[in-house]
Formats: structure tokens, sequence, C-alpha cells
């Protein structure tokens, strides 16, 4: 938000983020009829017409599908330190090495790199990415782990990699002459501490360009094995927008970069089974971010660095770069939606579905 | 072509009979006599075929297709005939192949596009390193050049 948007007459505004949408819904519609996969063509084309996309209230999001072949977003959910590779492949970025203390050795092989990446059916955003993903790969490693990490400028523009969580202060990745130029590597050392859930994101400036245009992913760090957290089906979110036209306001939102990805791909729970959320908070441009579960109630902690949880509720508000672990148990079979509390962000893709199987918790 | 065609061809009257069917007969055996001699030495050459390698991009790492060992090392002989043929396999991503050593180079690939590049492999054995020009970090690979079969 800022003095420019507040400058723009309100009407002016709404309706251009109208017309945008009608673009965006042709052009997935448009996509629809070439595939000829389902209704006729003229079935199709009623649906665009000016009052009938007024009213697509039930529509719940953007129609069409955007491409899971190289980043799916159910897969991010459960995916850390590249876990979703095959071995052979894994080794190429990830490396794990037992130490004589009982610590881990975690080395990793990050690299920049520019991509074109599906956003919402048929958009396409210029991004620039960790190892190709939006939001890049989730790190994870116990508290005390030694982590290497080799980054690889493939990009047009310098960037770094600036962890949040104790380093020093050479292994920040935010001053100009922590750069890494195009075509250069720096090599990140730290201990992985303190326990809790972090992020890491590019610090090159300007800062907000190379934040909106892809450059974070989430950094967890877990307790000691000793206080471990109990087992329960982990899932990582990182809040996200775009901005398409570049004007220093996003036009699409998101939890896991595709617009209402979670609304036709539910994430699939099991009643009675202990749910645990890592939502980091990486949208730009905006002041806040939020997630709202419906239906039932979270236990929250905070930036994960305590084992114990500060409030139970179904609402939290994060700032950029703040991040809560939440703990939940589905009660009911059904589908439940979470969405960001600011309604703009949740119509603009910031909405999904759990949908929770199995019998009724009692 | 249907048994009906050949009963149709069977009762028509020939149209190419007397001095014109004759003339045009040789002119048919002329030009086949010509076409012959220029596809024979390309038919029955006894030198090998060009031979095809087939890479494609994926990951950002060349990759051989179907294999999985990533930037592979590529032996060729020297003094061989050989076409790359590079696949982009990374949507979003554009890649490309080149070989700065021998001054080749494709045009950049968006995703499932295609490229070729012929290369005649120097006499002298020895190497050359391939690569993807914006990439060449990661996507880089030996060429080892061996003495001829």
């Amino acid at each position: 938000m800022t003095q420019m948007r507040n400058r723009v007459d309100p009407q002016t505004r709404s309706w251009s983020r109208r017309a945008w949408l009608r673009l965006a819904g042709l052009g997935s519609l448009t996509g629809g009829v070439a595939l000829a996969s389902q209704g006729s063509a003229a079935g199709q084309l009623d649906v665009v017409s000016a009052s009938a996309l007024d009213h697509l209230g039930n529509a719940m999001g953007p129609v069409g599908r955007v491409s899971t072949e190289f980043f799916d977003p159910t897969r991010f959910l459960r995916t850390w330190n590249f876990s979703d590779l095959p071995a052979e492949e894994r080794a190429r970025f990830y490396r794990e090495t037992p130490k004589s203390d009982g610590t881990t050795l975690r080395e990793y092989q990050i690299f920049a790199v520019d991509r074109e990446i599906e956003i919402a059916p048929g958009v396409f955003f210029p991004a620039w990415t960790y190892n190709g993903q939006v939001p890049g790969p989730t790190i994870r490693a116990t508290v005390g782990d030694h982590m290497r990490i080799t980054f690889v400028n493939q990009g047009s523009h310098p960037h770094t990699l600036h962890f949040h969580g104790w380093h020093p202060p050479g292994m920040d990745g935010s001053l100009p002459a922590h750069q890494v130029m195009p075509g250069e590597s720096f090599l990140y050392e730290f201990d992985a501490e303190p326990f809790g859930l972090h992020l890491y994101h590019c610090h090159a400036n300007p800062l907000k360009r190379h934040i909106h245009k892809g450059l974070y992913g989430a950094f967890i760090v877990d307790p000691p094995s000793d206080v471990s957290r109990p087992p329960a089906d982990e899932l990582v979110m990182v809040l996200n927008g775009f901005d398409t036209n570049f004007d220093a306001d996003n036009e699409v939102y998101a939890a896991n970069t595709v617009a209402s990805f979670y609304m036709q791909e539910p994430i699939r729970v099991q009643v009675g089974q202990l749910v645990r959320m890592y939502v980091v908070n990486l949208t730009e441009f905006d002041l806040i971010n939020s997630l709202h579960l419906h239906g039932m109630f979270f236990d929250v902690f905070r930036t994960g660095t305590s084992l114990t949880s500060s409030e139970s509720t179904d609402t939290i508000m994060l700032c950029q770069g703040e991040r809560a672990i939440l703990e939940t148990t589905f009660r009911y079979p059904g589908d439940f939606m979470f969405h960001g509390h600011q309604s703009e962000f949740a119509e603009l893709g910031w909405m999904g579905l759990f949908r929770a199987e199995g019998n009724r918790d009692t | 072509m249907s048994a009906m065609h050949y009963r149709q061809q069977a009762g028509r009257t020939p149209r190419w009979g007397g001095a014109g069917g004759a003339a045009a007969g040789v002119l048919l055996a002329a030009v086949a006599v010509v076409g012959l001699s220029i596809l024979l030495p390309l038919t029955v050459s006894t030198r090998a075929a060009v031979r095809e390698i087939r890479l494609v991009t994926r990951d950002m790492a060349f990759y051989l297709e179907g294999g999985t060992v990533p930037n592979p090392t590529i032996r060729l002989h020297a003094g061989e005939e050989v076409r790359f043929i590079l696949r982009n396999l990374d949507p979003g991503i554009a890649h490309n192949l080149a070989i700065e050593g021998w001054e080749l180079e494709t045009a950049y690939l968006d995703a499932d596009a295609s490229a070729t590049l012929r290369v005649h492999v120097p006499e002298q054995p020895g190497r050359q390193t391939y690569l993807c020009v914006p990439h060449r970090e990661m996507m880089h690979g030996v060429i080892e050049v061996v003495a001829g079969d």
C-alpha cells in the first residue's frame, strides 16, 4: 500500500481490478475451449458474457488449471531438503553427513535462475527463482546442525541468500559487498539456530523487487530430538503475492504461489490426526497478510521458538517476514476453507480448502 | 487402392499409345537415370551415417535422452560427423547448446523446442567443453575427442 495507491479513485481502482479479472478469466476460458475438454465451445463462451462474470460467485477462483509439471503446490506442502526428488537427482542439491557430536552436516546447492512461472491459469509471471521454483526449496535442519549452502547465481541480476537466524555478519547476504554477481558463487556457512520457523530471501537492492519477484523460501529448524514436537502431518505454506503489471501492488495472491490452487485440489488431511502448518508471510507491498481457518481453532507457536502455544485462535495476522507454526486436529470429515482474512486477497487467489477424511473424531 | 480402382484402370483405353507415348517413355527413363545417378552415391556410400547425439536440458543440467547422469561426458571420434539434437525440457527457462572451442552455438530454446548442431569433429584428439551460455556455471560438460575408428 503506497501513497500512490491512496490517491487512486476507489471506483476507478475497483473497475481496473475487475477488468483485469475479466482478462484473466477470458484467457483461461480460451485455454479451456482450445483443450475442448468439457462442454461445448458455445457453452463456455456464454459464461464470458459480462453479466455472468459479475455474478460468478460460485466459481470461487479462476476457471481452468495451472500446469503442475514442474511445480506442484500439493507436493510442495510436504517437501523439504529436496525430499521429493529421486536419490540420484536429490544428491545434486542436498547431502547430509552425520557428525561425531551427533549433529548433522547439511550441504545444499541453491541457485538463482530467471523463470517464467504460471501463477494462475494462463497467467505467467517473469519470476526470479531459487532452484527454478517459487517459493524456493524448503530448507530444514535440527538445531545445532552445520549448514553449508553453495549459492550459484545463474540469474540476470545480482542476488544473495539472506537467512533469518543466528549467523556471523559475513554470512548475512545483505550489504552491497555481499551481492553475488551473475555467474558467481558464494558459500554460506553457519549453525542452524535457534529452533523455530524461519525464512530466507534475497537481500539485493532494490529489496522489494527482489523479494516480490520470487526469491524466498521457508527455513525450518527443529528442536533437539529429546524435546521434539509430536508427530504430525506437516505442511509448509508460504503466503505470497504477485505484481503482474509492476505498479508496486499485487494482482494475484496465494498460499504457495498458485492462485486458488487448493480450492481445486484441496489439501487432504485425516480426521483425528495432528496437522502442523508452517506458515511464513512473504507478501510484498501489502503491510500484512493473515490466515483464517473455518470451522475450527488452532494453537499458535509464533516464530516456532517455543514448544508452548501462546494462543488458540482461528485467525492470525503476520507482517512480512513474520511466521508461525499452527497446530490443529480436524474433528469432522469434510471441506474446511482457509484464506487470508483480507477479503480482497482471498478473492484474488489466497483461498483454499482442507479436505478432512475419515470418521468423525469423538 | 481398392479393387474398384484397379478395375477402372484395367478397363480404361490406353491413352499413351503411339509416337507420343514412346517419347514420353524415353523422357521418363532419362529422368530416372539422372535421378538414380544423383541418389546412388548417397545411398550406397561406404561412409558411416551421421551419428545423432540426443541431449535434453532439464533441472538446469544436460542429460542424454533417457539418461540420468547430469552433464555427461560425450565421446566423439576424430574426423566423424555428428549431429547434436537438443530439446529443452525446462519450461519457462531458455537454454541453448554451445561448443565455444569450435565456435558452434544453437539458438536459445523455449520449452519443448529443439535445435540441431551439426559438427565435423576435427582430426586431432583432445577435449572441448559443451555448455549452455546463460547457465554455464551449472550446465557444462566435457567432449572427449578420441582417435578415429
